[in-house]
């Protein structure tokens, strides 16, 4: 059994997850609105009640490096000065 | 005949104290008090608590829910953690670092037995840990990884694992603190078993060989015979606590969720873990606690009279713009977030009442990665500027609107801002033009003076505490290739050098805290943690891990008003998106389920 579900849900503020759903489940929220969350009832229950749009690791994945490789572009079309004060988007890779 | 119960009821008992095993419901007088009391229903099941500061696997794993080890793992790491039942924190390293390690003890008396590394190989090496460092003891007779120690420091037996010369093994071995012995073998060999109990009287289950088994084993210290099969098999991530007649078996199944309970002579299945757990350790079949990245720390507690709620992050509400960039001030539930990097946004003021945002009075003048202090409706911001420039601006708010104070004396901005009032602030570090600073100032509510130097230059420093007694803490060099774990303390003239945080990062402004005894280090941007969401807190002398946020970001914001029991962290950036993300934190209850009885 795969530990994690992908899903897409947009965060819509308060209550969109509670302290009790972080006890109940894993959930890392990503670029894209891109979730992670434990492979358990209560975390598919919650992508399900948050009308979240369930995606393959690897569809996940790619909506995620399309967000970081856009702002790495940003981040080398910018100044010296502001590049040494900001570190460059870095990589992410899911869980 | 009905007897004298079903007519009258049980009598009341009339107690001096309270009963240390009373049954649920149970009710009785404490004469002491003078009240009457009620025992309520005993909670079991398990808790997730904060994140390793490394994440890994096939880690060794020793002690207790309130004081575990944690040692080596998946990447061949020497990495050592502690763990005190709320964070972990960094303890000495490995002398050689490895993974798939056996293990035993205590967190002031652990064993490392045998592991795998590149560089070393199925060793047979052990070592021993005495609450700070460890120093290398007797070797295995036969090097082996994946398999399972149990006993202590002194009295341990290792037993099962994998090695080229004997495959699935069947290996047993005792301890006696100072040498190993081989003594007779399981009677199926087989890796990654996990066990519970005593060099004497110890039990083994589950392992791989090839497959996952269910395969279950007692030792009564000179041979080892069948015992029942566990409901779930597992394969090498595993583990358990207990004694060979009471044991706790957790980490099993597909899921490595599984939970069971063995009484001597059968195993039942208990309550899943919200998350899998791979490694683990615990003392008794009713407390233990385990790992597994990424999934952090789960404790389990079995038939508790008192109830222990984790610790945990939850969504609050948006703010009306995304924002990064901007500095925050005042306690999670009324809150202020002001200035911004974020076009169009710095000039703006937030406040937060616990629910929602909504606008506050206009800056007056643009500022962004300014410093923050005061409260919601007295707050202070100072340094900064439009576009990430640095100044001497200082502004003041009144609630309603936003006015000038006299300047400070040194150019910054990415600084750091401590104090709860606006009148006793503290500004320290940052970015003028051309380099880092390592000045500080303090506000009186009329003037900036300038006050001791820290004895770390930076910028993305971030603070908690007050004006006179405060804490600094992370933070980067210029140019930001160098990003700072250590901390500083400030009592009101000089800065002193406090503990070093686990993970090193720019904090732009995700410092919150009303005391340096009770700090909060929030996400940031490092490294080895880009955008990240971790969460460190400071006891005043150790930081340890605290639950993470669900979304990581660099740039966001704090309050200045934090407790042990909640804190407010939002806005940031995340990969190149502004946030108008709010999450807050709850920390961790501890309630008594053991009440009084009252007329309501």
């Amino acid at each position: 059994m795969a530990h994690f579900i992908y899903g897409v849900a947009q965060n819509t503020g308060k209550g969109f997850f509670t302290a009790e759903d972080r006890r109940a489940f894993f959930l890392r929220g990503y670029l894209a609105d891109v979730w992670c969350i434990g492979n358990n009832v209560e975390g598919a229950r919650w992508l399900a009640e948050k009308n979240g749009v369930e995606k393959t690791k690897a569809e996940a994945q790619a909506l995620i490096t399309a967000e970081v490789e856009a702002a790495q572009a940003a981040w080398d079309a910018e100044s010296d000065e502001y590049k040494a004060t900001h570190l460059r988007p870095s990589d992410v890779t899911l869980p | 005949m009905a007897g004298y119960n079903e007519l009258h009821g049980l009598k009341v008992k009339y107690l001096s104290e309270d009963p240390s095993n009373g049954e649920d419901g149970q009710v009785w007088y404490n004469s002491t008090s003078g009240n009457l009391r009620v025992q309520g229903i005993r909670s079991t099941g398990w808790i997730t608590t904060a994140t390793m500061i490394t994440n890994r696997n096939s880690s060794g794993f020793c002690g207790t829910v309130s004081a575990a080890l944690q040692f080596g793992g998946t990447g061949f790491t020497a990495i050592t953690e502690e763990y005190n039942g709320i964070g972990w924190s960094a303890g000495g390293d490995l002398g050689s670092g490895r993974y798939g390690i056996g293990s035993t003890g205590s967190q002031t008396a652990g064993l490392a037995i045998g592991g795998y590394s590149p560089s070393v190989g199925y060793t047979n090496s052990c070592e021993k840990y005495d609450g700070s460092s460890w120093t290398s003891t007797g070797n295995l007779v036969v090097g082996n990884w994946q398999h399972n120690g149990v006993g202590t420091q002194t009295a341990t037996i290792a037993y099962g694992g994998n090695n080229p010369g004997s495959g699935f093994n069947a290996l047993s071995e005792s301890f006696n603190g100072s040498t190993w012995t081989a003594t007779p073998s399981l009677n199926t060999g087989r890796m990654g078993l996990a066990g519970a109990g005593t060099s004497t009287a110890a039990l083994g289950w589950c392992g791989q060989n090839p497959s996952a088994t269910q395969l279950t084993e007692a030792w009564d210290g000179s041979s080892w015979t069948t015992a029942p099969n566990t409901n779930e098999p597992a394969g090498g991530t595993n583990t358990g606590a207990g004694t060979q007649t009471a044991a706790l078996a957790f980490g099993l199944g597909s899921g490595t969720v599984h939970t069971e309970l063995y009484d001597g002579t059968s195993w039942t299945n208990a309550t899943d873990s919200p998350g899998a757990i791979a490694q683990g350790e615990g003392g008794s079949q009713t407390s233990a606690v385990g790992t597994q990245s990424p999934f952090g720390t789960q404790e389990y507690a079995a038939d508790t009279t008192t109830t222990i709620t984790a610790g945990a992050w939850a969504s609050g509400g948006a703010l009306p713009a995304v924002n990064n960039g901007l500095t925050g001030a005042g306690t999670p539930t009324a809150t202020i977030g002001m200035g911004s990097r974020t076009p169009g946004q710095d000039q703006a003021s937030y406040e937060y009442d616990g629910s929602s945002w909504s606008s506050g009075g206009s800056l007056g003048t643009p500022m962004g990665n300014s410093g923050g202090a005061g409260t919601q409706t007295a707050a202070l911001i100072f340094g900064g500027g439009p576009g990430g420039a640095s100044s001497t601006t200082s502004r003041k708010y009144d609630g309603t609107s936003w006015t000038a104070t006299n300047a400070m004396n040194n150019t910054t901005g990415l600084c750091s801002g401590i104090g709860t009032s606006q009148t006793a602030a503290l500004v320290n570090g940052g970015f003028s033009p051309s380099a880092v600073v390592n000045t500080s100032e303090e506000f009186d509510g009329t003037n900036w003076t300038n006050s001791g130097t820290m004895n770390q230059a930076r910028m993305g420093c971030s603070g908690a505490g007050i004006q006179t007694a405060g804490v600094t803490f992370g933070g980067v060099d210029y140019p930001a290739s160098t990003a700072y774990a250590n901390s500083e303390e400030y009592n009101g003239s000089t800065w002193s050098n406090g503990n070093t945080m686990n993970t090193a990062r720019n904090m732009y402004s995700g410092g919150d805290g009303a005391s340096e005894t009770a700090a909060y280090a929030i996400a940031g941007d490092g490294p080895s943690s880009p955008d990240s969401n971790l969460v460190e807190g400071y006891d005043g002398t150790t930081w340890s891990t605290r639950p993470n946020l669900a979304t990581g970001r660099r740039s966001g914001a704090a309050g200045s008003g934090a407790t042990s029991s909640s804190a407010i962290f939002f806005g940031g950036r995340d990969g190149g998106s502004d946030q108008s993300i709010t999450e807050e934190f709850t920390g961790e209850t501890i309630s008594n389920n053991v009440n009084n009885l009252v007329v309501s």
